[in-house]
């Protein structure tokens, strides 16, 4: 609510301006704020939400500014066309750019991303026949500096919307995943290489609409505008504002813009000052002027309703197996850390894989989801190979699983990290999130109410809203569960789900799988050292020692055989 | 003398209070465990204790010298060790070179021949860790990982050791084995505060145990009485009381 009221008297402030002052200057200080803030923004998705960090943005601004001068000057296009097409071109080439360069990330994509800005300040300079050389375009036809400023903040205004709609979807959800755990968002089916290539073109496109408009408030552009400092200082703007806050490119882009004004007379002294700024944001403000103000709190509406459909793809009783591994081998190094592996899951069936810490159970279950290729050995899982096929590609193909250390998302409340599990990579089209069309809410709302029903199925209803980072690691594990299951698996991969859990919380799993498999749901692979959970409930048990099966069978065989209790279970329990 | 006391301690996370209302007293050369259900609140404790977290209000004393809101790094050199709950082993150093790093944190007997002493005597405890001594920690299997956390932990003599769930993700074999290394390590003097979920071995090697509800002790005794009491057993004992010694 009172975020409501600020947005509006932010609004209301910047509409009213015009009418107080005849003074241009004070509008070309607001249209530079409101130019700000649309990069800003733009840049907010990819390094607030998605957690990439661009220094190359100034690059794409100047395709925008540029693409913009040309087709008016030499194309004689009428502003709008000229902002549209500089809209496509810069998105087209953030997405070239973004292909190649989130080959890697963190410090690598920040010097590959500076690179791109040198190179295209420098192909400015050098390619003179179109750019005009280091003395730029002038003469652009412009409009009204008022008519602009009206361009500008609706633009500003826009862009702000469709990045707190692309929040509130689930591509938003998909960016902090990824952001927040790679290897759980892949095991969940997206692909974190495609969602940064997306946002990466969403800041891009934003990045462009800046770089255009700004040629049409001088009607004159230079490569000096679009240097590396003109790139720190984008980042500089959103990390003072915010970092992830929809308010954030706003709070920054105002200091940035009218504190150096303020200070014209220091202007020699500019960059101390981006300096000191930005020193006093990581040590005082690590969460930005928006941040510090506000303890963001969000509300949804609680639809209630549920029913307890079936987890699990209505699958038949076949007698195939589900997933047959044959003869898979591992190794690290020259460590073997799987010789020969055969393994049998059949459908709606529990299957323990047990055996002693370090027997290559967990090396087992990251080949089975693609997280390592076997070096030898073939899987099959409902008739088609899955060996070497990407983790999240594996996912879609309907195995889901958690991990030792649970993985969750610690940005994420605990209803969105399952609403991740439920989109799982059916995010829809980027356009229809950031535009919130009424399919993509539809969609939103049928993501959220079948996220409350898993929660409630697993006893987690009280924590809906929680940050997933607040819980108990117990708690997380079970977070985990239900956002594996929000996938609507073929076969759930469990990792030690019962580490950390009391022996009531134990006995609550136990009544959970039982009721799993009653219903029709997932074949379920159990890694587990709580041996009375699984002679409990499981259908098969394969042991594992040294990277060899050593056992296979019935929990009551398992519980008799001499090498099992050698090697793992010591004394008959 | 060495008693850690914590009273009327509250303490959590940003504005979010954990614990509201804790008083423990863990004496010298004592087992002392912290038993409890999911989110109850265990792992603030020991996490305050060891000066990862602030404490909101309450004492923190050690060595009658108040050591609440101390950073953690004061707090380990005055010889509190904290084996945090998943492991926390650095991955792309060795076996050897994790276990040296614990032995910065010693008060004294930094010399080269104390170090290897310690060295071998936390070797003798977790056999295992031998053959992987030149391996890095990321090597090792997430139980390995955890007996090295606790090597590590010992590394530094410390005098009081807060272990969070030493048990988590171990083998039953092994579960028994760190059960009984607490025990060897009680007899070399160290004295232990100890979280677990496994609430029946817990309460059978410990001399005294607490209960801890919602971030506040419900119930405190001798292991042995706590071990009989009914709400206990309903609660945290059960049928399902794991697969160990009983």
């Amino acid at each position: 609510m009172t975020d409501r009221l600020g947005w509006a008297a932010l609004a209301i402030a910047a509409a009213l301006i015009p009418f107080f002052t005849s003074n241009t200057y004070y509008l070309y200080v607001v249209i530079s704020v409101g130019l700000l803030t649309i990069v800003t923004a733009g840049l907010n998705v990819l390094v607030g939400f998605t957690g990439q960090t661009s220094l190359g943005h100034a690059g794409l601004y100047a395709f925008g500014a540029y693409t913009a001068a040309l087709c008016v000057t030499r194309a004689g296009t009428s502003e709008g066309v000229a902002i549209a097409a500089a809209v496509v071109v810069t998105s087209m080439v953030g997405a070239a750019v973004a292909a190649a360069a989130l080959r890697v990330s963190g410090p690598y994509l920040a010097m590959v991303t500076i690179a791109f800005g040198l190179i295209v300040e420098g192909v400015l300079i050098e390619w003179g026949s179109l750019t005009g050389g280091p003395g730029g375009i002038f003469n652009i036809p412009k409009p009204g500096l008022r008519t602009h400023y009206w361009t500008v903040m609706l633009t500003a205004a826009l862009a702000l919307w469709l990045t707190a709609n692309l929040r509130r979807s689930a591509w938003g959800r998909a960016c902090l995943a990824v952001k927040s755990s790679e290897v759980a968002a892949e095991s969940l089916g997206l692909s974190a290489y495609y969602v940064r290539i997306a946002a990466f073109t969403v800041s891009a496109a934003f990045a462009g609409a800046a770089g255009a408009l700004f040629t049409f408030l001088n009607g004159y552009i230079s490569p000096d505008s679009f240097t590396l400092q003109t790139s720190i200082l984008f980042l500089l703007a959103l990390l003072f504002g915010g970092l992830g806050r929809i308010a954030g490119p706003v709070a920054g882009s105002v200091a940035l813009t009218i504190l150096p004004e303020l200070l014209t007379r220091l202007l020699d002294y500019r960059l101390i000052l981006y300096g000191s700024l930005l020193l006093l944001s990581i040590y005082w403000l690590p969460e930005g002027v928006v941040g510090a103000v506000s303890r963001a709190r969000r509300s949804r509406p609680a639809s209630l309703e549920f029913s307890l459909s079936p987890v699990g793809r209505g699958q038949g009783e076949g007698s195939e197996p589900l997933l047959v591994a044959s003869e898979v081998n591992l190794s690290f190094g020259g460590v073997m850390a799987l010789a020969g592996v055969t393994l049998a899951v059949n459908r709606q069936r529990i299957h323990a894989v047990i055996g002693p810490n370090g027997a290559g159970k967990t090396s087992l279950l990251n080949v089975l989801s693609g997280f390592y290729a076997p070096g030898r050995g073939t899987i099959m899982l409902d008739g088609q190979s899955i060996a070497g096929v990407p983790p999240y590609a594996v996912a879609r193909r309907g195995i889901a699983r958690t991990f030792q250390t649970a993985q969750v998302f610690g940005d994420l409340s605990v209803r969105d990290n399952v609403a991740v599990g439920v989109a799982g990579p059916r995010l829809g089209s980027p356009l229809s999130a950031l535009l919130a069309t009424p399919g993509s809410r539809a969609r939103e709302a049928a993501l959220q109410s079948r996220a409350l029903v898993l929660l409630h199925a697993l006893g987690l209803a009280e924590l809906t809203d929680e940050p997933a980072d607040s819980l108990a690691a117990g708690l997380r594990r079970k977070l985990e569960i239900a956002r594996a299951l929000a996938t609507e698996p073929l076969l759930l991969m469990l990792d030690e789900p019962a580490a950390g859990l009391s022996p009531a919380e134990i006995a609550a799993l136990d009544a959970q799988l039982t009721t799993l498999r009653g219903r029709g749901g997932p074949a379920v692979i159990l890694v587990e050292h709580h041996m009375d959970l699984v002679m409990a409930v499981s259908d098969r048990i394969t042991v594992l020692d040294y990277g060899r099966v050593i056992a296979e069978g019935g929990p009551a065989e398992i519980r008799q055989n001499p090498a099992v209790i050698e090697a793992y279970l010591g004394v008959t329990t | 003398m060495s008693t850690l006391t914590v009273s009327t301690l509250r303490a959590g996370y940003g504005a979010v209070a954990v614990l509201h209302d804790v008083t423990i007293e863990v004496r010298p050369g004592e087992i002392v465990t912290v038993i409890g259900g999911n989110g109850a609140g265990k792992t603030t404790l020991l996490k305050t204790i060891a000066g990862v977290l602030r404490p909101a209000s309450g004492r923190v004393t050690f060595d009658d010298r108040d050591i609440g809101g101390r950073p953690s790094w004061w707090v380990a050199r005055h010889g509190i060790a904290l084996v945090p709950e998943g492991r926390g082993v650095f991955g792309d150093q060795s076996v050897h070179d994790n276990l040296m790093l614990g032995a910065l944190a010693r008060a004294s007997g930094r010399d080269a021949p104390a170090v290897r002493a310690d060295l071998d005597t936390a070797l003798a405890l977790f056999p295992a860790l031998v053959e992987k001594l030149h391996l890095p920690a990321a090597a090792l299997s997430g139980g390995q990982q955890q007996m090295l956390a606790v090597a590590r932990g010992l590394m530094a003599r410390p005098r009081v050791m807060l272990l969070d769930e030493p048990s988590l993700g171990l083998a039953p074999l092994l579960v028994r084995e760190i059960f009984s290394a607490i025990g060897r390590l009680r007899e070399q003097g160290v004295t232990i505060l100890l979280v677990e979920q496994m609430a029946a071995q817990a309460l059978a090697l410990a001399d005294r145990a607490y209960v801890l509800e919602r971030g506040r002790i419900a119930l405190e005794g001798t292991a042995a009485a706590v071990r009989s009491d009914p709400a206990v057993i309903e609660a945290y004992l059960g049928r399902r009381a794991g697969a160990g010694p009983s």
